[in-house]
């Protein structure tokens, strides 16, 4: 049995590669901070409590998916469209809309978000080790 | 899973690698500055100006940036110099000389510096995050 199947670790992974994804939508936005009429993405807010509901409720039957086109598993955590912001500080006469200092904020928040996952994800191991009796 | 914070990582680059090239742009209008023609009347260095675009890498899906065109300045006008004596001054004793403020060249100088910095810090906080990733290894 790998971290893997443990529903815990499983939602956390998930809000890891959340995380992932939006760091990689922030730096692209930062790059093109000066682009002309580029308009800022950011990726739509995943439910957190449903995608865990979903992966802590183990026994359930899940049907393979060996086709994109099937119907998702009910607990699988689906990938995060980026869809263009609508809101916005500001727009510059070019038409380029990406403030820095709003897509510095998000980048914290992400990092912070990060931080939590992962410290989350070491004290589980810990509580493991330690009904392992392996302790620390 | 870290595939998108290596995406990241290049894609700040690329920004890097773009606001470079402004600044590059704007050392050689500073450095040109002084530039005139040697024959009457002849025209002097022509200020250079930067342009980007957001170019879609189709390998990590990403939309990195990149200059899209280094242009010439064609609208801001010559500035005039009264100097007779100059192998350039025109019948009337005036030199042109190249169109190019130098508060003007700073500001953007400053620009560039300032989202360079900017791709920096996001390079800096994808590799935090990695290495939290890492350091998830090591106990």
């Amino acid at each position: 049995m790998t971290t893997q199947n443990i529903g815990l670790f499983k939602a956390l992974g998930a809000k890891m590669n959340y995380l992932d994804q939006r760091q990689n939508i922030l730096a692209q936005n930062v790059a093109n901070a000066d682009t002309p009429g580029y308009r800022p993405h950011d990726l739509e807010k995943v439910d957190f409590g449903t995608v865990l509901k979903n992966v802590t409720k183990e026994n359930v039957v899940r049907p393979v998916t060996t086709n994109p086109r099937h119907m998702p598993a009910p607990n699988e955590v689906e990938t995060a469209r980026s869809p263009e912001m609508k809101k916005v500080y500001d727009v510059a006469p070019t038409g380029d809309a990406v403030v820095l200092e709003e897509q510095m904020v998000n980048a914290n928040k992400n990092q912070i978000d990060y931080n939590l996952m992962t410290s989350m994800y070491q004290k589980n191991v810990g509580m493991i080790r330690t009904a392992l009796g392996v302790g620390r | 899973m870290a595939d998108d914070m290596f995406t990241a990582l290049s894609v700040s680059a690329a920004g890097m690698r773009a606001q470079s090239t402004r600044v590059r742009v704007v050392a050689e209008n500073m450095a040109n500055a002084d530039s005139t023609g040697t024959t009457p009347g002849a025209d002097p260095y022509r200020r250079q100006t930067v342009t980007f675009k957001n170019e879609l890498d189709r390998a990590t899906g990403a939309e990195m940036v990149e200059v899209s065109k280094i242009g010439t300045d064609k609208k801001t006008p010559f500035i005039l110099k009264y100097q007779p004596d100059h192998p350039a001054a025109d019948d009337k004793g005036y030199v042109k000389m190249p169109n190019i403020d130098s508060i003007v060249e700073m500001m953007d100088m400053r620009e560039a510096q300032r989202s360079y910095e900017a791709n920096l810090g996001m390079i800096e906080q994808s590799r935090t995050m990695m290495m939290q990733t890492i350091n998830l290894l090591r106990q």
